[in-house]
């Protein structure tokens, strides 16, 4: 059985263009050992950083059309009020967003955890904001570890 | 759009797939052998992408930050 995870932009981005640490992420997700959840906003977000870059974007259209991949719209998940929350917990205004997403994702039990390397929205006062369920890509290098032994 | 095309696989393959069908995996041959390429195909361009980054260094935070503003528009 799939673990059903959501992951913010950062650790799609490293999977997808430079490997390394995310490569474990990225054959789970190929491999279709995990059901993936993003939103709108952070494949949005993904694409526009590639184009800045430079980077190709054939990897993101491969990547965006399997089928244990799925874009949740952003109008599922935005609430003005739970925007307004978010901003007191978290720095950053383009944190919001994923937060938001995460939260929401986490708290109807679409996803078990939410994957980041953003150092901000691992600081604990947002890891207790979710009950511990947003966690770095080692942390969840370890669960995959696990749940596939 | 879809094209017919005529592959020869072994046995053990085309048991295979007809394995994923019927445990409802997926819906035909056609969509297994679909996907698996499509995975394949993800598997090669990122191979080529990682090659083509191995002499950059792009802070994600800081291009983050640079393209949030417009895509933060559609919250207003």
């Amino acid at each position: 059985m799939s673990l059903s995870v959501g992951a913010d932009a950062n650790i799609v981005f490293s999977a997808l263009y430079f490997g390394g640490r995310a490569n474990l992420f990225f054959d789970a997700v190929k491999m279709n050992n995990v059901e993936l959840y993003q939103s709108e906003y952070l494949r949005d977000e993904l694409a526009a950083v590639a184009r800045r870059k430079q980077l190709p974007a054939r990897p993101l259209e491969l990547f965006y059309s399997l089928r244990n991949v799925h874009v949740i719209t952003d109008a599922s998940y935005y609430s003005r009020a739970e925007f307004a929350n978010a901003s007191k917990l978290v720095r950053d205004a383009e944190d919001v967003p994923v937060f938001v997403f995460a939260k929401k994702m986490l708290s109807a039990g679409k996803i078990e955890w939410f994957v980041t390397g953003d150092k901000d929205l691992l600081e604990e006062g947002v890891r207790t904001a979710l009950e511990n369920k947003i966690i770095s890509l080692s942390e969840f290098n370890d669960i995959l570890v696990s749940h596939l032994e | 759009m879809l094209v017919n095309v005529s592959v020869e696989l072994g046995r053990s393959q085309l048991d295979f797939l007809e394995e994923l069908v019927k445990s409802g995996s997926y819906r035909s041959r056609s969509e297994a052998v679909r996907d698996f390429i499509r995975r394949l195909e993800l598997e090669w361009e990122r191979r080529k992408a990682i090659e083509e980054s191995r002499d950059k260094t792009i802070d994600f935070e800081a291009e983050r930050k640079a393209v949030s503003k417009k895509l933060l528009g559609r919250f207003a």
